[in-house]
């Protein structure tokens, strides 16, 4: 074990990039458990009640075509 | 739950002439390129098929397949093999141009669609919220991305000043 920052944050970032480097197969079980577990702590409130911090859903920036 | 079955039925709509191309964007898009990271759903780009008479595109059709393959509606998602997904058009430039330059990756001796590492960062920083742009930082972080056709997507599609932001916000080390 270790105090030492900066050997904390190259061990973290190799990590990543071992796990990033794994078979797509793996990975995408991995997905697969990660899903099941967010939904399995997840509130079970539907919806955010006002006041609460929540996350937007994206807006992809559409942008209006123009009709001829 | 298995995300590779929904991609399955997705290539079968496809090859089924349901969809004309589509690609998976979003943070299962992301895992074919840096490490895993939860998401409760799967976004598939799609270029909507008119139908024969009407000048606007819809995804009935693609709603109407997919419940009959056992697909079930909640809210603006379909559950397909236990995952949510979501079909997005391709709304903007960046988008059309991302899904037209999509590549073919092999999952498990299928195909899945998907859009190259450098759209979906360049995706990530148009859209801009907090989780986008960790999704940036890891693709940066893990040099996932070839720096010289990300610099060229940035340009063509004038975030420029975004990516400047995201620079100074991020990459520099003065405050």
């Amino acid at each position: 074990m270790t105090f030492d920052l900066a050997k904390i944050r190259q061990s973290k970032r190799e990590f990543r990039q071992r796990l990033a480097a794994l078979p797509i197969e793996e990975k995408l079980a991995m997905l697969d458990a990660l899903r099941e577990r967010t939904l399995a702590i997840r509130p079970t409130t539907p919806t955010p009640e006002e006041g609460w911090l929540h996350e937007q859903p994206p807006s992809y920036r559409v942008e209006a075509k123009k009709l001829e | 739950m298995n995300i590779k079955d929904t991609i399955a039925v997705i290539n079968q709509m496809q090859a089924d002439g349901v969809i004309e191309r589509y690609a998976i964007g979003g943070a299962v898009g992301a895992t074919f390129y840096l490490e895993p990271v939860a998401t409760l759903d799967v976004a598939i780009f799609i270029t909507f098929r008119p139908e024969v008479g009407k000048l606007i595109a819809s995804p009935q059709p693609i709603f109407d397949y997919l419940k009959a393959h056992g697909g079930k509606m909640e809210g603006e998602y379909i559950v397909v093999a236990g995952w949510p997904v979501q079909f997005l058009p391709a709304a903007n430039p960046l988008i059309e141009e991302a899904l037209t330059q999509a590549v073919e990756k092999n999952v498990a001796n299928t195909s899945a669609r998907v859009f190259t590492a450098e759209h979906l960062a360049v995706i990530a920083l148009q859209t801009g919220r907090a989780k986008d742009k960790a999704r940036v930082l890891q693709f940066i972080e893990t040099e996932a991305l070839d720096p010289a056709r990300f610099q060229a997507i940035i340009s063509r599609h004038k975030l420029l000043e975004s990516w400047q932001h995201f620079e100074k916000q991020f990459l520099t080390d003065a405050p």
